[in-house]
C-alpha cells in the first residue's frame, strides 16, 4: 500500500477507522515506512501532551491586574531610535529663557539644560573654559527615589564626529563631571539598568 | 527615529514572536503587552501551583513576575523566545515567597501564637522536578503554537485536544458551523498547519 494520507493516518491513530480501513495502514507501518512512522510519532506525541496539560489559568482579576501594569504613558512618549536608545527630550534650557535685568554676561556663560528620558532625568551644566573648550557637569536622577540606588556607577559615553571623546561612569549620586570638551556638539549615552538613554546633538557650547 | 506602530489586532499580534511582542511593547502598544502575558499566563501561574503554593500567593508570585517582565523590557527585547527567563523567574519568585511564608510561620510560633508540632502552613513548597518543567514547557510550546492557528483552525484543535469530554465530530461541527463530512480534511489540514508550526520545537 502507498502512504495513506495525512487524514486516514490521523483516523487510524485516533482508532475512528473499521478493520477492513484499518488493516492496510497496519501493514504500511509493519513495513517500515519512516515516513509515515514519524508522522505517527508526532501525532502521538502532541496528543500526549495535550492530554498531560494540566496547566491553569489565572483567575481574571489576576490577570487584569498585570495587564494594568503597563502604563503606556511611560512607554509612548519615549521615542526610541534605531539602535534600541532611548531617546531624551529637552525640556529646559537656559538659553531660551528671557536674560535678567543688570545681569552681567559673564554670569551667562554657564548653560544649564535638563533632559527627560521616560523616568530618568539628566540635569546638565555647561561652562565654557575659553573660546574653544568647555566643561560638562551633570547629574542623572530617576523619579520617585529618595535615594541614588538606581544612578550610581552607571556607564556613559560621549561620542562627538563619531568618536569616543570620555568615557566613564556616574559616582555615588549620579553625577559625572567631564573636562577639557571642544566645544561642538555631542551625543551622551547613558546605559541606565532599563536601557540606554540618549542625549542627542549636545550643544557643548554656550549660544 | 522609529514611529510608534500602528494599532494591530488581536489576531494579528498572535503571528508575532517573543522578540516582536517585546519591541512593540517598548513601543507603547498595550495590546503587545497583553499578548505577550495572555501568551504565558498559564506558564507563569501553573509553577507556583505545582510547587505547592496557594493560590493567593501564586497570584502574588504572578504579579511580581509580571514586573520583573515590565521593568526587564529593554534589556530582554533581542530575546527570540523568554520562556526559559520566565520559568527561571517564576521560580525564584516562589522559592522568594515560600521562605517569606516560612520566616513568618516561625514568627507566628515564637510569639506563643503557632502549634510548633504542627506543620509548616500554607503548604510547604517542593522544589519543582525536572520531568514536571519539561512537560510545563512543552505544554507552552504547544498551546502557543495552536494559539496561532488561524481562527477556524485553532477552534477547532482545541475542541479535539482541549475540551474536556471527548466530543464527537457531530458536536464540533455544530458549534464550528461546519459540514459533518468536511470535518475530516479540515482537521487534517488545520494538523498539518500545526506540524509546521512546531517543526523542531516539539
Amino acid at each position: 500500500m502507498k502512504c495513506p494520507t495525512f487524514e486516514q493516518l490521523i483516523d487510524y491513530c485516533d482508532g475512528q477507522l473499521d478493520e477492513r480501513d484499518a488493516q492496510p495502514i497496519a501493514t504500511h507501518f509493519a513495513a517500515g515506512c519512516c515516513k509515515c512512522a514519524d508522522n505517527r510519532q508526532w501525532y502521538e506525541r502532541v496528543r500526549r501532551v495535550a492530554a498531560s496539560d494540566d496547566s491553569r489559568e489565572p483567575p481574571p482579576w489576576v490577570l487584569k491586574r498585570a495587564l494594568k501594569l503597563f502604563d503606556k504613558t511611560r512607554w509612548q512618549d519615549r521615542p526610541v531610535d534605531n539602535l534600541g536608545r532611548i531617546v531624551a527630550s529637552l525640556v529646559f534650557d537656559s538659553l531660551s529663557q528671557p536674560a535678567l535685568a543688570e545681569v552681567r554676561s559673564a554670569e551667562m556663560s554657564d548653560r544649564q539644560l535638563l533632559y527627560r528620558a521616560g523616568r530618568y532625568s539628566i540635569d546638565l551644566q555647561i561652562a565654557l573654559c575659553d573660546q574653544s573648550t568647555a566643561e560638562l557637569n551633570g547629574q542623572v536622577l530617576r523619579e520617585n527615589e529618595s535615594g541614588f540606588e538606581s544612578v550610581a556607577r552607571l556607564p556613559l559615553k560621549l561620542i562627538g564626529k563619531s568618536e569616543e571623546r570620555y568615557a566613564g561612569v556616574t559616582n555615588e549620586v549620579g553625577e559625572f563631571f567631564i573636562q577639557k570638551l571642544n566645544v561642538g556638539y555631542y551625543d551622551l549615552l547613558i546605559e541606565t539598568r532599563e536601557g540606554s538613554v540618549a542625549v542627542t546633538q549636545l550643544p557643548v557650547k554656550s549660544s | 527615529m522609529r514611529k510608534r506602530a500602528d494599532i494591530r489586532t488581536t489576531d494579528s499580534l498572535r503571528q508575532l514572536s517573543d522578540a516582536e511582542l517585546l519591541r512593540a511593547c517598548l513601543e507603547g502598544e498595550p495590546a503587545a503587552w497583553e499578548a505577550l502575558i495572555v501568551r504565558y499566563q498559564r506558564l507563569i501561574y501553573s509553577i507556583p501551583i505545582k510547587m505547592g503554593l496557594s493560590s493567593n500567593d501564586a497570584a502574588d508570585v504572578f504579579q511580581s513576575v509580571c514586573v520583573k517582565l515590565l521593568e526587564g523590557l529593554s534589556s530582554l527585547r533581542d530575546l527570540e523566545k523568554i520562556s526559559a527567563w520566565l520559568t527561571t523567574t517564576t521560580k525564584r519568585e516562589c522559592w522568594r515567597v515560600a521562605s517569606r511564608r516560612r520566616r513568618e510561620h516561625v514568627a507566628f510560633v515564637l510569639e506563643g501564637a503557632g502549634n510548633p508540632n504542627e506543620s509548616i502552613h500554607p503548604a510547604d513548597s517542593s522544589p519543582l522536578a525536572h520531568q514536571q518543567q519539561e512537560a510545563l514547557e512543552q505544554q507552552q510550546i504547544l498551546r502557543a503554537a495552536v494559539d496561532t492557528l488561524p481562527e477556524p483552525c485553532r477552534n477547532l484543535i482545541t475542541m479535539l485536544f482541549y475540551d474536556e469530554g471527548e466530543l464527537s465530530y457531530a458536536e464540533i461541527a455544530r458549534r464550528t458551523n461546519m459540514p459533518v463530512n468536511s470535518m475530516g480534511p479540515t482537521r487534517a489540514r488545520c494538523l498539518s498547519k500545526l506540524k509546521k508550526l512546531l517543526e523542531g520545537k516539539l
